[in-house]
């Protein structure tokens, strides 16, 4: 369970890995998918991101967010990817590419932040420990009800309590953002 | 009829996500479908569902190409790196008014006597060595092959290679110690009790586990502290902090007694200490047993310093203040009434 924003702030300041830990998990694939849609290499995006995470720790004694930590990150990484594409020789490319009548890549994306993937993110961070497990083995692995009772040796019952929780939550949370064309 | 209220927790989950994870087969499929044919309400709930299993799926594909507990370890190693860094520069300056040392980290564990047994089972091997001290030796110092020294207190047990191999400096231990490391960034020292971790980044720090807690007393540098049952709990500490690992979790507090030492450093300071705090603190300063006879009042206090004052002259100056008398019989010392 993710802590408050005021909470993570105070101890990243105090210097607790355990909390700053629990944030670059909570954050760090989604900035990295953020990030990509700027500087356009997986590489280049985790560097951006990993280096963010560091100045924070590094500057951990004078942090002061005045936002909430979300929209710090973002924006954070918004501004680094950037500072990335205007020193480095990306920027060649796009300036041709700009040349050649392509449309400007960054207008549509530049601080568009990926609502439902950070949704999800949360979500699956809340989830129970066991219910996570068994979500992760139905949806991602395959696996039939059956399989994944014997594989936690719990029950049909309790991995089907498990799904239908999950599933109710993920509709709860995503409610205003997926399923709305359907009449 | 008019019932717009799509109230989801009335639906019948159980068999929506039945349905959506591919659990219903033959007749109970075709009944669902009959269902979900005459009832809107779950058809908009089912279809919206696949919509999120659809996103999710699509997010997880996209996650897994950043490995993220692979780029945690990365971000921990340079945080870690940068941290001890500070150390170094602050001991840099301390090494100008004291050239005390060419130990750069020391160490002091105190374990709960009640976990004695457990190493000696556990580690047995033709290279390590186990040192223990027993309850009449207070002091006992150990030399490790990498040059720390290692003061045992009272029933400590220490576990410890023959030759440092590898790319840790690997101790066991149990009781209570007095640790001096000596620096070696290449190879970290780490200590294991039966339910932590300590790893030591160039620093001096004091560990202190009773009844399944597990205390750190950070001196100078700093120290990282795990529960080994789930070490994505760790916390890192600095000078003057304390870090306590009980049920588990991990907590943090910079309120350090300044007694926390006194079996090494033989000093006492009381300041309107109660006299049975003052008993406790000085059973485990000398290793004795001090109590008092059941007729003595409760509310004295005492506020004094001793800096390596022979125990019976403590005895004698505490009974002259509160006008009681002591017997001494081996390690175990009574006060009474006069």
């Amino acid at each position: 369970m993710l802590k408050s924003d005021t909470d993570i702030i105070k101890g990243i300041q105090q210097g607790n890995v355990a909390i700053f830990e629990a944030m670059f998990k909570a954050y760090y694939s989604l900035l990295c998918m953020y990030s990509l849609k700027l500087v356009k290499t997986k590489e280049h995006a985790e560097e951006i991101v990993q280096e963010l995470f560091f100045q924070i720790w590094k500057n951990k004694n004078n942090l002061t967010i005045h936002t909430s930590i979300k929209a710090y990150l973002y924006k954070a990484t918004y501004f680094n990817s950037m500072a990335f594409l205007r020193h480095h020789a990306v920027r060649l490319k796009y300036e041709e590419a700009m040349k050649a009548g392509d449309k400007d890549p960054f207008i549509d994306t530049s601080l568009e932040v990926n609502e439902v993937n950070q949704i999800i993110k949360s979500t699956l961070i809340n989830l129970p420990e066991r219910g996570r497990e068994i979500f992760k083995l139905s949806r991602f692995d395959g696996l039939k009800y059956k399989e994944i009772a014997d594989k936690l040796s719990i029950s049909v019952k309790t991995v089907e309590a498990n799904m239908s929780k999950t599933l109710r939550t993920f509709r709860a949370n995503l409610k205003d953002y997926t399923g709305m064309f359907f009449l | 009829m008019m019932n717009k209220a799509t109230n989801d927790m009335n639906l019948d989950w159980d068999n929506i996500s039945r349905f959506i994870s591919g659990e219903m087969m033959g007749e109970e499929k075709q009944a669902f479908e009959q269902t979900i044919a005459e009832n809107p309400e779950v058809a908009k709930v089912i279809s919206s569902s696949f919509d999120d299993m659809a996103a999710v799926g699509k997010f997880y594909e996209m996650e897994s190409d950043f490995e993220e507990n692979a780029a945690w370890d990365k971000q921990e190693a340079r945080i870690l790196e940068w941290d001890e860094a500070q150390i170094v520069k602050l001991s840099v300056k301390r090494k100008l008014v004291n050239r005390f040392s060419r130990i750069a980290a020391v160490v002091l564990l105190t374990i709960a006597l009640g976990v004695t047994g457990y190493l000696v089972n556990e580690r047995i091997s033709v290279t390590q060595i186990v040192v223990s001290a027993n309850n009449e030796e207070q002091g006992k110092t150990i030399t490790l092959p990498d040059g720390s020294v290692v003061q045992l207190n009272m029933g400590a047990e220490l576990s410890y290679p023959k030759t440092f191999n590898g790319s840790s400096r690997r101790v066991s231990f149990s009781g209570e110690g007095f640790f001096s490391v000596t620096r070696d960034e290449e190879q970290p020292f780490i200590v294991n009790t039966s339910n932590a971790e300590v790893t030591v980044l160039g620093t001096s720090f004091n560990l202190n586990t009773r009844d399944f807690k597990t205390e750190v007393m950070v001196s100078s540098g700093c120290v990282k502290l795990t529960n080994i049952e789930d070490i994505t709990k760790n916390v890192l500490l600095q000078k003057g902090e304390l870090g306590r690992l009980v049920n588990g979790t991990i907590l943090k507090t910079t309120r350090v007694d300044e007694n926390y030492l006194s079996w090494k450093t033989q000093q006492m300071v009381f300041r309107e200490t109660s006299l049975s705090q003052v008993f406790q603190i000085i059973s485990k300063t000398y290793g004795v047993d001090v109590k008092c006879a059941t007729d003595i009042e409760e509310d004295l206090f005492l506020t004094s310093i001793f800096d390596h004052e022979p125990l019976d002259i403590i005895l004698e100056s505490i009974g002259k203040s509160f006008n009681l008398t002591y017997k001494k019989d081996g390690q175990k010392v009574v006060f009474s009434a006069n």
